[in-house]
């Protein structure tokens, strides 16, 4: 007994470094005096360590392919320790750009981190989850804990609204989603996801039949399209994106999609793979409807920050579309968040270590003054913004390509077409950025205006994730041909 | 010898690349000492070559392989300077006159703001035209074949704030690409039948085995004689003839030294250029040798009377040198290649002098070039008057003059080759003999001799040139003085003799007797009159002495008319049918542009329609629901 | 007259739709909402027990009870976030909640 209880714990020993660090960070706020640059490096450390004992098994790499524990609960299998892999890189690198805008301002604290710890121990627990139990409980404790950080930092006026907005409509989604579970295992009588997919081959017939099922599955998708900001579930995307402060807005723009979108995959892989082949209709809806509504509001937004929502949701729209069903396995909706999830960071990155010199950059006609600031980061920007409008040779574009191909390949004309439209339209608002960066005048008098003292350079942390946003940048910009042979 | 090579192709680029980079480091004055120094460096190696190349008798050849530049299968292309006597005369050439004219520019572009600019494009010109002449490839050739088209539409258009300038240097690029368009397809056509683009090669290839014949609409046509015509087009638009020639007249435009060196000496030989080089190829055709002879000799006449009429001072050289290139495509036609690359050298240097020397005399006028307004020059400008006499000498053929023994070698050539192409392309050329002396003494008479028409403002500040100017010129009317004398012996030399195996060089007939002879003394009569005629202009005098003809005549054929007619006013009318119906209403309304509008008001309608009030979210998450259980329920399946 | 299934799936979905007709029609104060989202999470509940008698099964049972636990985390903070947000805006009026949204003329 005690054997086998060590034996599940492998399966969740790197949510149990995490957890640990939460809780270490937890009992932290017992002696304050700490150095600011502590904590996100801390946490940095924990999430790095978390990483390190995912690929460090006991035994050897095997031996977790396809083990199950705790009842059948929890499943590690190749694909999803590589989403795992993915997602806590992801956030090591979004909490180590982020932390250099937390340090500056005073509040900082310690459990603004545990709580970051803990949402990034839920996301990490969602993609090794094989039951629905384990799914709800992880789903929830990563959004929770990002709602509670939203409010509990803010350096805009606007912070608590959008956690509001945010707390309200992800409480209506999450419980749709479990209206979905509830449905499913009407129709099953099981949460276990084996147990659903073995039902499933069995009697698929008066499954796909019954309205169980729709509904079912129809509050299900709901539920996970409003975590992966897919329309019409992500009304709340520009108004967060705009009130949140700069940690907040990476955490959400990156880690319950990544996250989300994992859990999509292992579930309709793994106990929906039979009805897998009935979504196209409703994928492609989501798909087009997200990149047209995002495309269409980004077109004319002005506010930066708003206009990456919009951005957001459309490229939401394209992973959508690598999600329609297929043949095998098909991984270029993941592929394409990765791209598109590490060009996002390193825009949010620099934006904001703009934004600490000094520079005003709320609107997108501010962006022409970041001719003030030495030029390679005017040229990342605009190479950046190559990238996310999908122009070749840049990361962004085999994205796309590889997700058109996916799509193609198995007979999405309409939602191919629609996508390359899209991307026609979509470029259109990443090109006013670079030409506010690069072709419009510097209005009069403002010539000089950056602030004369810039951030105090000492901080470790904020050179650090200067380098990763850097660094991110050209990963985006370089190893285009790592990421889309994925 | 190959040290000698390179520094001479080289030295110019250098030029080019210190004056296009170091120009905010350098004062006008330390750029052309630069520019001047790195060309006289490369002329000195071209003249080292040159020498040793008449001393050696043509037996003497270099080859300096670059690079490999292209190697796809079995195809290769490489990059090498080779100097064979052809080559080396065009080098030698190319480099005196680009020389002189670097050295000419510095006084007369004086005041010009971007000197540096000018002589980077003067140094990347003679670096292109000289990879065209010491190429051994084709391929390479088609380099410094655009490369100088190029560098002329620059330079045609260095005064870009000129709407004038800017459309003659759009015309000249786009005549000549009408011509390069023949190249490629001449180009392509040889290496079909060779497998190879190496010239040498090639050719070889072809003489020994007579190629299938091409069906040319049904009718199969001797595959060198479709090659040839190719060829012929190409050269015709680089070297502005018949049909093709609307361009140069127009390049007078850019500054003089310019025209003396691009329009006059050498870029617009390119093309008697190349058929000489070809001439193995050429030799072995008929119907593509009387094109080329009627091309000449029809270029050589509609030039000539168009110069007859012409009042700009360097319109009439420009048209000159067209009839002169006819000269040449006769004497490539009539199989006189050694005449016709002899007659290149020799209107290289007195071709370039009149040009210097039209340019000191519109330096002096500040830049007047209407020969109207000038007259009686020979008192203040003594030197120039001099030197432009000694240039028009020998354009007119005046015996010992350089003229005389180039032109001579071909009319005889012509004479003799009456059994394959009848007496008309000598008797074209005899009549194009003597417009030759009578524009040229009109030109000289309308400027030099009489009173002059300048006002009194003008006539006080003409003025001789200065050093910088004179030197070029003199020793360009030494060339034109000397260069007939002493090269017709090794130039002419028939068979094997100095060209060696590179170009077909034919005995040339040289017998003075009364065919050669009359033609000559009419010449310098009619020279002499002409002179003595023009002496005092008469507004009218010239329209009733030649009268309905004179209206043809200054509207130069019509030509200009003609093409606007037949090609410029229908693409303008199609472009602007395509514009007003196929883009304004077309595209503009339901294409990208109203597309852009509908998204850009689409984008505001749904953003307006976004409040930020908090149960919309909602209602859009419950109405997202309810369409996606529909959609299942429905759908189930694939949709597109 | 024998209660069955159906009859305990409509009152639950009538919970459900009346919790979510509560959020939808909030004009007033946030507090509605939360009220309403706890509805919405009971309709959920009454379902999961529903099945899980029909299937005759516990494991429903056991999944409501994790709901009931999760619910209470969320609803503690979301009147914390309700608290902050008062604290700043001193209104929890939802119409007054437009400072972010779109602002076209």
């Amino acid at each position: 007994m005690l054997d086998n209880f060590l034996m599940d714990l492998k399966l969740v020993q790197s949510e149990l470094v995490l957890l640990g660090g939460g809780l270490i960070l937890l009992l932290m706020t017992l002696f304050p005096k700490r150095s600011k640059e502590f904590f996100p490096l801390f946490s940095v450390g924990i999430i790095l360590m978390a990483f390190a004992v995912l690929f460090i098994p006991s035994g050897s790499w095997n031996s977790v392919d396809g083990m199950q524990g705790f009842f059948a609960s929890l499943e590690a299998s190749p694909l999803s320790q590589s989403f795992r892999g993915y997602f806590l890189a992801l956030a090591a690198f979004v909490l180590l750009v982020g932390g250099s805008i937390t340090i500056e301002k005073e509040k900082t604290a310690p459990e603004g981190y545990s709580l970051i710890l803990f949402s990034i121990t839920g996301g990490a627990l969602l993609l090794s989850a094989n039951d629905f139990f384990v799914a709800f409980v992880a789903l929830e404790m990563m959004s929770l804990s990002l709602y509670a950080y939203v409010a509990f930092w803010s350096d805009g006026a606007n912070a608590k609204e959008a956690a509001m907005k945010y707390f309200i409509t992800g409480a209506v989604s999450s419980s749709f989603f479990l209206m979905g579970v509830a449905f499913i295992y009407g129709l099953t009588g099981a949460c276990q996801f084996d147990e659903i997919a073995n039902l499933m081959k069995l009697e698929s017939e008066t499954f796909l039949s019954s309205p169980l099922w729709y509904l079912g599955i129809g509050f299900l998708l709901a539920g996970l399209g409003f975590k992966m900001a897919l329309a019409p579930f992500h009304l709340w995307v520009p108004d967060v994106y705009q009130g949140a402060s700069t940690q907040s807005l990476l955490l959400i723009g990156v880690l319950p999609k990544l996250a989300t979108l994992g859990f999509s995959i292992l579930l309709l892989k793994g106990p929906f793979s039979l009805v897998y082949e009935e979504l196209g209709v409703a994928i492609t809806f989501l798909a087009v409807l997200s990149m047209g509504w995002g495309a269409l509001g980004a077109l004319t937004q002005r506010n930066f920050r708003r206009l990456m929502g919009y951005s957001a949701v459309a490229n939401m729209g394209f992973v959508a579309i690598g999600l329609l069903p297929g043949d095998e396995i098909s991984l270029a909706s993941m592929n394409y968040l990765l791209i598109y999830s590490i060009g996002f960071v390193a825009v949010i990155g620099l934006v904001a270590y703009l934004q600490n010199q000094g520079l005003s950059l709320e609107t997108v006609d501010d962006f022409v003054y970041v001719r003030q600031v030495p030029e390679a980061y005017r040229l990342l920007l605009a190479l950046l913004m190559f990238s996310l409008a999908g122009v070749p040779p840049l990361a962004g574009f085999f994205g796309k390509f590889v997700v058109f191909k996916h799509a193609l390949q198995h007979g999405y004309t309409f939602a191919v077409f629609a996508g390359i439209f899209v991307s026609v339209v979509s470029a259109a608002y990443y090109l006013r950025i670079i030409k506010a960066l690069y072709f419009d005048a510097l209005p009069e008098g403002t010539e000089g205006l950056v602030a004369e003292t810039p951030l105090r350079q000492s901080f470790l942390v904020y050179r650090l994730s200067n380098l990763a946003s850097v660094g991110l940048a050209a990963i985006t910009i370089l190893f285009a041909f790592v990421l889309s042979f994925l | 010898m190959k040290l000698f090579l390179k520094l001479a192709v080289f030295g110019p680029l250098i030029s080019c690349l210190f004056a296009g980079l170091f120009h905010r480091q350098l004062s006008k004055t330390a750029l052309i000492r630069f520019c001047g120094f790195f060309m006289g460096i490369a002329t000195l190696a071209g003249s080292t070559l040159f020498m040793k190349m008449v001393k050696s008798g043509g037996a003497f050849a270099v080859t300096v392989p670059l690079m490999t530049w292209i190697e796809i299968g079995d195809f290769s292309a490489t990059w090498a300077l080779s100097a064979d006597p052809l080559s080396v005369v065009m080098i030698f050439l190319v480099l005196v006159v680009s020389f002189l004219v670097h050295l000419y520019s510095y006084e007369y572009m004086e005041g010009e703001e971007d000197l540096s600019r000018y002589y980077a494009y003067l140094g990347l010109f003679t670096f292109a035209m000289l990879m065209l002449v010491s190429a051994q490839d084709l391929l390479q050739l088609f380099f410094g074949w655009e490369g100088v088209g190029v560098c002329s539409y620059l330079l045609i258009g260095y005064w870009y704030e000129k709407e004038s300038a800017n459309q003659a240097a759009m015309k000249a690029f786009l005549v000549n690409r009408v011509g390069d368009l023949f190249l490629v397809m001449g180009m392509a056509g040889f290496f079909y039948l060779t497998q190879t683009l190496e010239i040498g090669k090639g050719l070889s290839l072809l003489q020994s085995a007579v190629p299938e014949p091409f069906v040319v609409l049904g009718t199969p046509v001797p595959a060198l004689d479709v090659l040839g015509i190719l060829f012929l087009i190409g050269a015709m638009g680089k070297s502005a003839q018949l049909g093709l020639h609307t361009w140069l007249p127009d390049a007078m435009e850019g500054p003089t030294p310019v025209s003396a060196l691009i329009h006059a000496a050498t870029m617009v030989t390119a093309g008697v250029y190349l058929i000489a080089r070809l001439s193995p190829l050429y030799l072995d055709t008929t119907f593509a040798s009387t094109c080329v002879v009627w091309v000449g000799a029809l270029t050589a006449f509609a030039a000539g009377t168009i110069a007859l009429v012409q009042n700009d001072i360097k319109k009439v050289i420009a048209y000159s040198t067209c009839s002169q290139l006819g000269y040449m495509f006769l004497g490539l036609g009539v199989g006189a290649y050694n005449g016709a690359v002899f007659h290149l050298f020799t209107h290289g240097f007195f071709k370039a002098l009149l040009f210097l020397g039209a340019g000191a005399v519109i330096h002096s006028m500040s830049n007047e070039q209407d020969m109207r307004k000038m007259g009686g020059l020979y008192r203040p400008m003594k030197m120039t008057f001099a030197f432009m006499l000694i240039g028009s000498l020998a354009l007119v053929g005046f015996p010992l003059f350089s003229g005389f023994y180039s032109k001579e070698a071909i009319l005889a050539s012509a004479f003799a080759a009456q059994d394959q192409y009848g007496l008309g392309p000598w008797v074209l050329s005899i009549i194009s003999l003597v417009l030759t002396a009578a524009y040229t003494g009109r030109m000289l008479g309308m400027t030099f001799l009489g009173r002059s028409r300048a006002d009194e403002a003008l006539r006080a500040r003409i003025h001789e040139p200065g050093l910088m100017m004179n030197f070029p010129l003199a020793l360009l009317a030494l060339g034109a003085l000397v260069s007939g004398m002493l090269g017709y012996k090794k130039f002419l030399m028939g068979g094997k003799g100095f060209w060696g195996d590179k170009i077909v060089a034919p005995l040339i007939p040289h017998h003075v007797g009364i065919v050669e002879l009359a033609p000559t003394v009419v010449g310098i009569c009619v020279f002499v009159l002409a002179l003595v005629v023009f002496r005092k202009w008469k507004e009218k005098k010239l329209a009733k002495s030649i009268g309905f003809m004179e209206r043809f005549l200054v509207n130069k054929w019509y030509f200009d008319a003609l093409y606007q007619a037949l090609f410029v006013k229908p693409v303008w009318w199609l472009g602007q049918l395509f514009w007003v119906f196929g883009d304004q209403k077309g595209i503009d309304a339901i294409g990208p542009d109203g597309l852009t509008h509908k998204a850009v008001e689409g984008s505001l309608k749904l953003r307006r329609s976004y409040t930020g009030l908090l149960p919309t979210y909602i209602a859009a998450l419950v109405m997202g629901v309810l369409l996606l259980i529909v959609l299942i329920l429905f759908g189930g399946g694939r949709l597109g | 007259m024998d209660i069955t299934l159906m009859h305990y799936l409509c009152l639950s979905m009538a919970l459900f739709a009346v919790g979510v007709f509560g959020v939808l029609m909030a004009r007033k104060s946030l507090i509605h909402i939360l009220m309403s989202l706890e509805l919405m999470l009971l309709g959920v509940n009454l379902t999961f027990v529903s099945f899980s008698r029909f299937h005759g099964e516990v494991t429903g049972q056991v999944f409501s009870l994790f709901i009931l636990t999760v619910a209470a985390a969320e609803a503690a903070i979301g009147l914390a976030i309700l608290v902050v947000y008062f604290r700043e805006k001193r209104t929890i009026q939802i119409t007054d909640m437009v400072s972010l949204g779109e602002k076209v003329e």
